[in-house]
Parts: C-alpha cells; sequence; structure tokens
C-alpha cells in the first residue's frame, strides 16, 4: 500500500505584494521502504514541501489546494494536536543545519530521549538508556558519547546525532532536508551510507531534499527535478541522469562538476536572470531555456508521461517518440 | 586556467603560521588540552593566480583565510603581503590592510546584513574607507555589480537581499568584497550552499574578475572538483599541516599523499555508482 500520496499541493506564502506560489500542483508518491528525492535550486520550493509534509509551515504560509495522504489520513485537515502526535512519531524530519537542530544547553542522549518521552508510552531509566544506546549504534555514534554536550560533537556527529532523534519513535516517513550540506565530501560519504544502511534495516521511507544532485542520486531510485515551485521532470534515477529531457534538468547535469569534466563542463548564461517569469504566462524556464520554442511563452506546459516512471513539464517534443499528453 | 609561472616575490606568503587555540587556563577548563589549527603553515601565493586550500572540516583551512584577513592572530610565525611582515597590524595600518584584503563568505544567506540594500551594502566599504564622492560611488557600485554578474545593475541597486536567489546574493557579496579592488581576496566554499548551475556561474564570475582586475585568489572549498576547475595550484591540508602542494594537474592526476588520495575517491561521481550501493 502506498505509504504516502500528495496531490496537487500548492502552498503560498502571504507577501507584501499578496500571495506568493512556493509550490505549485505539486503530485507524488511514496511506497514503503523507499526514497524519492528532490533537487532544484534554492528558492524552488522543495524545502516548502518537506514542511507542508511535516505540518510546520510558518504562519505566513497557506495551503491553497491539494492533499497530503499518509496512509489514508489527509494531514493538510488534521487538527493541531492531531498533527503533532504524527510529527516525530510517524513522520520525523532530518534539519538542515544540524548545528542549529540540537539545544546546545541539554546533553544529547537527552534530547534524542525526549522524542521518545514525548510520543511513547512510560518506560524505565534503565530501558530508555537501552533504546538510546541502541539508537547511536545505528547512527554510528559511540554510546559513551551519549552523556556529552553538541559542542563536544564534530559536525558529522552532530549530524548523526539528528538522524538519531528523528528515528527515535521508527517512523515511517523521515524527510531529510539537505542533510549534508554543511558537511565536507569525506563525512557527507559516511552519513549517506549511514542512511543507506538504516534503510536497509529499517524499511523507512525518506524524502530526500537537496541541491545537489550527486546527493540524491546516492540515495534515491526515483528524483523529482523542481523549478519555480513545480516539478518539471520526475523518473527513476536511471531515467533523469540517462535521458534528461527537461533543459534544467539537462543544465543541472552538465555543470555539474566532477574531477573528469572540467573541460566540458557548461555554463548557463548568467545575464539572464532566472525564477521571477513565473508560470503563468508560459514556461518559467522560458528565458534560461537553451532552445526555447514559440509556444514557450504562449501557455504554461502540460505534464507529458513519457514512461510509467518518467514524466516531464516541457514543450519539447523532438527528443523522445511516441510521447503521450495527459491533462 | 593559465599557467602561472613561479615569480620570485609572492603577493602573499605564509612563513610558519601556527594558530593553537585555548592556550590559557580558564576557570573551567584548567589544563584542557589545546587545539592546534595550524601546525608550521608556510605557503606563497603569487599574483594573479588563484590558490586553492583544500580539505575537510575543521583541517584548518578556514582558519588559514581568518588569519589572512586578520580577523584573528597568529600564535606564531608571520604574515606577509607584498614582502611585508602584516601580522599584529592596529589601528590605521589594519584599516589599509583591508583595503589591500577581503573575503568572500560561505552563506549568502547569513553574510548579507538583511536591513541593508544591495547598494547600501557594496557602498559601505567605500564609506568606510573614504573612497570616492556620493556621485563617483554610485558609478563605482553599479560598475562593481556588473562585473559580478548582476545586469542590468540598475535593477538590483534599491533592492534587499530578500529579493534576491542565493546565486545573486553570493554575486553581491563579491561585489561586497571587489568594490575596493584589493590585491587579494579569500574566497571561503562561495559556493557550498548553491546548486551545480549557480555555483559553475560563479566561478565564472570569479574568473572573469581575475582577468579584468588581476587580482589574486584563495579559494577555500572541500570540493576538489571545484579546485580543479579553478584554480592554478592546490594544497591539500590536513589536520594544520598541509600534506601536499602543486599545480592543479599534478595534485589531481598524480597525488602523492594518501589523504589526497582519500579526497579524490571521496568525490561524487553519481555517473558511476549504482543506487543504494555503499561506497567502501
Amino acid at each position: 500500500m502506498t505509504l504516502l500520496t500528495v496531490e496537487n499541493l500548492t502552498v503560498g506564502y502571504k507577501s507584501a505584494t499578496g500571495m506568493v506560489k512556493a509550490v505549485d500542483d505539486v503530485s507524488f508518491t511514496i511506497e514503503p521502504g523507499t526514497s524519492l528525492g528532490f533537487v532544484g535550486e534554492s528558492g524552488c520550493g522543495k524545502t516548502t514541501i518537506g514542511m507542508a509534509l511535516m505540518g510546520l509551515l510558518p504562519d505566513n504560509a497557506r495551503i491553497l489546494q491539494g492533499r497530503i495522504l499518509l496512509s489514508d489520513r489527509d494531514l493538510t485537515r488534521l487538527s493541531p494536536d492531531d498533527l503533532r502526535k504524527i510529527r516525530g512519531k510517524e513522520v520525523a524530519m532530518i534539519f538542515q543545519a544540524a548545528m542549529n537542530a540540537l539545544n546546545p544547553v541539554v546533553r544529547v542522549g537527552e534530547q534524542v530521549a525526549e522524542m521518545i518521552v514525548t510520543h511513547q508510552d512510560r518506560m524505565s531509566s534503565a530501558d530508555m538508556d537501552a533504546r538510546i544506546a541502541s539508537l547511536f549504534d545505528l547512527v554510528g555514534i559511540p554510546q559513551d558519547r551519549m552523556h556529552d554536550y553538541p559542542h563536544q560533537y564534530s559536525g558529522g556527529m552532530k549530524q548523526r546525532a539528528v538522524i538519531a532523534m528523528a528515528l527515535a519513535c521508527g517512523p515511517r516517513l523521515v524527510i531529510a532536508d539537505e542533510p549534508t550540506t554543511a558537511l565536507d565530501v569525506v563525512v557527507q560519504d559516511q552519513i549517506l551510507n549511514e542512511i543507506l544502511k538504516i534503510q536497509a534495516l529499517t524499511h523507512t521511507s525518506f524524502v530526500f531534499i537537496s541541491h545537489d544532485i550527486a546527493v540524491v542520486a546516492r540515495v534515491c531510485r526515483h528524483i523529482c527535478v523542481m523549478y519555480d515551485g513545480k516539478i518539471v521532470e520526475a523518473g527513476t534515477r536511471e531515467e533523469v541522469f540517462q535521458t534528461p529531457i527537461h533543459p534544467y534538468t539537462r543544465q543541472l547535469l552538465g555543470s555539474y562538476l566532477t574531477l573528469d569534466n572540467c573541460k566540458n563542463v557548461r555554463v548557463p548564461d548568467i545575464n539572464v536572470r532566472r525564477g521571477e517569469k513565473g508560470w503563468n504566462q508560459g514556461c518559467a524556464m522560458a528565458r534560461v531555456c537553451e532552445s526555447p520554442l514559440d509556444d514557450c511563452d504562449g501557455g504554461s506546459p502540460g505534464w507529458r508521461v513519457l514512461s510509467p516512471t518518467h514524466g516531464v513539464r516541457c514543450f519539447k517534443k523532438s527528443i523522445t517518440k511516441g510521447a503521450s499528453w495527459e491533462k | 586556467m593559465g599557467e602561472i609561472k613561479e615569480q620570485p616575490d609572492p603577493v602573499v606568503e605564509l612563513v610558519n603560521i601556527s594558530k593553537i587555540y585555548g592556550q590559557k587556563d580558564h576557570l573551567f577548563h584548567k589544563g584542557a588540552s589545546d587545539v592546534v589549527a595550524l601546525k608550521d603553515v608556510s605557503l606563497k601565493i603569487f599574483r594573479g593566480e588563484i590558490f586553492g586550500l583544500v580539505g575537510q572540516s575543521g583541517s584548518g583551512k578556514t582558519t588559514a583565510g581568518r588569519l589572512l584577513v586578520q580577523l584573528e592572530q597568529p600564535t606564531r610565525g608571520e604574515i606577509h603581503l607584498d614582502g611585508e611582515a602584516v601580522s599584529m597590524l592596529k589601528g590605521q595600518a589594519l584599516q589599509a590592510y583591508r583595503k589591500k584584503v577581503q573575503m568572500i563568505f560561505q552563506d549568502p544567506y547569513q553574510s548579507l546584513n538583511p536591513h541593508l540594500s544591495i547598494a547600501e551594502t557594496v557602498t559601505e566599504p567605500l564609506i568606510v574607507h573614504g573612497v570616492g564622492t556620493r556621485e563617483t560611488r554610485r558609478e563605482k557600485v553599479l560598475a562593481t555589480l556588473e562585473a559580478s554578474g548582476l545586469v542590468p545593475a540598475a535593477d538590483f541597486y534599491d533592492r534587499y537581499p530578500h529579493q534576491l536567489s542565493g546565486g545573486q546574493r553570493q554575486r553581491v557579496a563579491i561585489a561586497r568584497a571587489i568594490v575596493l579592488e584589493p590585491e587579494f581576496i579569500v574566497a571561503d566554499e562561495p559556493t557550498s550552499m548553491l546548486d551545480a548551475t549557480i555555483a559553475i556561474q560563479l566561478f565564472q564570475v570569479l574568473l572573469n574578475i581575475r582577468k579584468r582586475l588581476g587580482m589574486t585568489f584563495l579559494f577555500i572549498t572541500h570540493n576538489l572538483a571545484a579546485a580543479n576547475y579553478l584554480c592554478d595550484r592546490i594544497a591539500v591540508i590536513h589536520n594544520g599541516t598541509i600534506v601536499e602542494t602543486g599545480t592543479t594537474s599534478e595534485v589531481i592526476d598524480s597525488p602523492s599523499h594518501p589523504y589526497t588520495r582519500k579526497l579524490i575517491a571521496a568525490q561524487p561521481r553519481f555517473d558511476i555508482c549504482p543506487v543504494g550501493a555503499l561506497t567502501q
């Protein structure tokens, strides 16, 4: 049974100039034990999706449209009290900046315990210690560091502690928002390995949010590429990497620096301003696109299905044959 | 990325620099062990080159950058700019130094003051250092914004940071750093918060600035691929010690130190590694 179904989710922020749509008609599903990755530039709405799933949108944000179904419950219709019971227990989050997600004056073990105390029946302190110790084992922190404060931890250990907090109640879905952005490549590699191991052990589903396409590629079988609030391309990792259709996906892959490609990496035109046009008059990417069509300034492009798993929001048809249109 | 020949006089030179934190006994940690952030680091950076300092977090690379812009003082050793010793500068001499050496910080979401418009942000260094008049400053700021890839500059002049994207903010931070036409710029992980398309654009901006204004850069990063793209020479730093220095191709193509090889192995290569596979 599908764990999470998001249908036509639209989230707006109230601003001085009116409602700004940060997430625009986004739909996706997640099966138990799988990972879905969201990639896109900062401001494309990927963090807003994560916050909407957690019910943690700021006060000036509104869910304008759509449903978030966890199994069969619509999270957008739950009262704050009911939401609080789900948050942390069934859906948990690994926050972006691990150094800011921990309370500096509380021992790390106690912060992990707080999660369990909030959601589960009372247990003896010996049981609690054993539970925390097993969580520390799971994320790879030595047990004797349980009683340390966050400042005694390195950046990578803090990130592991935040992961332990997210996993404390055995959630079915974990939202990881840029879990390795503040870390260097060596530690990032370790943390991603850790997350893959944990997923194999616990069958937790993950939503991965990152601007770094390589991070998402390491851990997710399915990838959504976002541009200016909309999903512009979605597919399996192989489909997105091997046959990218959308110009933004192609730009993102073409400009990703690896050690081998620095001579032929492509640099998008810097003088074109991105993400300001919006989707109301045609495609938001029309001005940045490498080969726009006449249609691109007319109507907003619809979602075109290329395979059962692969779809794209672009007018260009020449790249693949036999693609059908969806409403 | 032209080859820079070794010149006799480096713009910046670190001579046996050490930085040790927590030397003094404090009330709460008597006899606490010292943290050695940098140990006998010596570096020469030549005019017009982009020099990469590569290492993982905690390796001391940011400390080296902070020492160079005199946000901190070395425990031992000397820093030279244009052959003159510059550690322990104070007052006017320090202000004059800051005009020559500027820094671009890591996180454009935190390094710009949200209350200042782009114009105010980039004009502030000119005012602090008493450069130009009100009219010439405006011209100068507009030209600098343009050089930083914010085109047309007039469109950005009166905006505020919250109205800009991450990449645009970082270009404002670059404009703020180059507006005084410093000789030397320390760029501390300027793209680690940005997506690949924007990172590569920023590298292009830095290369253009180098070409047009002839500035010298220290580029601090943990991303070897970025250093490979941008830098003429690279030093790899590990636990406060430089383990390897050389031209970019020497270091990347034939690394001699095991730590450099480890860094190269940890570089993401999404086209090779299968989904869900653990790297070992």
